[in-house]
């Protein structure tokens, strides 16, 4: 199967401000791929020179096959976008709003009619049909922004920041939802900032910083190659500190980092026996799996990024 | 490294990239129109009305023109083409600054197959078609008035509503690049008194610009309203001559001109 998704060297500068550095990635048919990084790092650049919404600087950048510099109609036609500020209509209603939206993709009314009504179905918006967009809930909008994607029959739904300001609930029916398209064969490609979305939705991802990709594979790949399995956080009394650093920093297989404050200790095992080994001297103590949010902070550092 | 094109804002100078699409553009602001047109009514109701029975049969009571015409005929074809003006230039201003700037309309639209292009195309289509509403209403209260006041006394008056379609397109155009550059939403306000107001007032309308300065005659026939008043002067009493043919085109012309500015400007503003 050819890419949906195909990028090289794609690069993206306003001005002297280089914010995409030349990266290359790929998406292939079917998969969730996500993008991860903090604010800033080029997410959304690179997701608005895909979906046609923002020239290149440089390289080279196929969707579906077609070049965005030349096919644009084309690749939007394809497309299913979900931008990060719900751009509903506010003078249509739940309903109307869909039916408006395919008319844009020259879906015709006796096709996209029962569409609407099927979309609604499945995002659970049927009762709200007639209402205003308004009256809307945040998660309600965020959801029917991804049924107006839908609309069109798109070949890969392109969703920047999809939870990005939605309360718990919403964020994890938000999730139901976008797993179910994907069970369904939806290429779905998505940014955020989550370290939790990204590990629950993506098949696989890429970090971003400063405009570079630092890593990319499957959430598990990225997690046991750049923190292991499981993790320990130390929180020392103060006089204690030095004597537990030392100690950690002897136990073999065991690599430790200090951020002045917490001690971490990433290791490719269990590290239980060595939390029950430790209980004096030390404050707090957490045993976890290692996670996205480890592999991140440990790529990118715990300094401010900005 | 290899060199390629490389510029961080939307070239200003490229063809307009147009489809019918942007009839698609059109059709959502006329579905939201059917929707809402029982709240935007008073103005395009009311105003043409105050402008005609205050200037028209009030002031006109004091205005002795020297033959049979009555005042508020004179007023008539002005009052068609400003109320058309009006109407554009609010579509395209106001309007069109809260669905580009506040409801984020037109970047949801430029997702779909549409371009920014199409978008302009679509909201100055639908300037132009409020403007023709507009007009048609306006005429057909004149028409009410006729048997009284002698206004339309020509069978050829049917042809300002085509034209004040094409009134619609100019002005629509003009005024959104006047949009597309607005920082705020409070800078159309001297789009419309700097340049919708003097022309309300000088071109035509009210009394002969002849009897205007050379130079405020120059730049009242530079802007498309004192080229169209004339034209609906002549229509409303009797057949068009050369010098409307020479409006239709001059005012085509600008439109064409104001319309590929709106589309560089409203790419320039949203493609970044």
């Amino acid at each position: 199967m050819p890419q949906i998704i195909r990028a090289r060297s794609l690069t993206k500068r306003y001005g002297d401000f280089v914010a995409v550095d030349g990266i290359d990635f790929e998406v292939l048919p079917g998969e969730c791929f996500g993008f991860l990084g903090p604010n800033g790092a080029g997410k959304t650049s690179t997701i608005r020179m895909t979906t046609c919404m923002s020239p290149l600087s440089g390289g080279e950048l196929l969707v579906a096959g077609m070049d965005v510099r030349r096919e644009h109609r084309k690749i939007k036609a394809v497309l299913g976008v979900v931008s990060q500020d719900d751009n509903l209509d506010p003078d249509l209603t739940v309903r109307e709003n869909l039916l408006v939206y395919a008319r844009y993709f020259d879906v015709a009314r006796s096709v996209a009619a029962p569409r609407a009504d099927e979309v609604l179905d499945l995002f659970r918006l049927t009762d709200k049909r007639d209402d205003k967009i308004s009256a809307l809930s945040g998660g309600l909008k965020r959801r029917l922004t991804i049924a107006r994607a839908l609309m069109s029959e798109p070949v890969a739904l392109v969703l920047d920041e999809p939870t990005t300001g939605l309360d718990p609930q919403a964020r994890h029916l938000v999730w139901r939802q976008l797993r179910a398209l994907k069970d369904e064969g939806m290429t779905l490609l998505l940014t955020t900032h989550y370290m939790d979305e990204a590990a629950r939705l993506c098949d696989r991802l890429v970090i971003m910083h400063q405009g570079n990709i630092l890593v990319q594979g499957t959430p598990a790949e990225l997690i046991s190659a750049h923190a292991g399995f499981e993790v320990i956080e130390v929180r020392p009394a103060r006089e204690a500190r030095e004597q537990l650093l030392q100690m950690l920093r002897s136990v073999e297989g065991l690599e430790v980092e200090d951020t002045g404050d917490t001690i971490y200790g990433f290791s490719s095992g269990p590290v239980g026996e060595l939390a029950q080994s430790l209980d004096a001297g030390a404050e707090d103590i957490i045993v976890r799996r290692a996670n996205l949010e480890d592999v991140f902070l440990r790529l990118t550092g715990r300094g401010l990024l900005e | 490294m290899i060199a390629t094109k490389s510029y961080s804002r939307a070239p200003l100078f490229v063809r307009p990239n147009l489809s019918h699409h942007a009839f698609n553009v059109w059709r959502r602001n006329r579905d939201v129109y059917r929707k809402l047109w029982k709240t935007e009514l008073v103005m395009p109701l009311i105003e043409p009305l105050l402008v005609l029975t205050a200037m028209g049969r009030g002031l006109g009571r004091f205005i002795d023109l020297g033959s049979k015409q009555s005042y508020l005929a004179v007023l008539a074809p002005g009052v068609m083409a400003q109320f058309g003006m009006f109407q554009a230039t609010f579509e395209c201003g106001w309007g069109a600054y809260f669905r580009m700037e506040s409801q984020g309309i037109y970047t949801a639209i430029a997702a779909t197959p549409a371009t920014l292009d199409d978008i302009v195309a679509g909201e100055v289509m639908w300037a132009a078609t409020r403007s023709m509403i507009n007009t048609t209403y306006i005429m057909a209260v004149l028409l009410a008035f006729t048997p009284s006041y002698d206004i339309i006394r020509s069978p050829w008056a049917i042809f300002v509503i085509p034209i004040s379609y094409l009134l619609g397109l100019c002005f629509g155009a003009l005024t959104l690049c006047f949009t597309a550059t607005a920082p705020a939403i409070s800078f159309l306000g001297y789009y419309f008194n700097v340049i919708v107001i003097p022309l309300f007032w000088l071109s035509g309308t009210f009394f002969p610009i002849e009897r205007l300065p050379g130079w405020l005659q120059a730049i009242a026939w530079a802007l498309p309203l004192t080229e169209i008043t004339a034209t609906y002067r002549h229509l409303l009493n009797g057949p068009p001559d050369v010098s409307d043919l020479l409006h239709i085109v001059i005012v085509g012309a600008e439109t064409v001109v104001f319309g590929c500015i709106a589309m560089a400007l409203v790419r320039r503003r949203l493609i970044k």
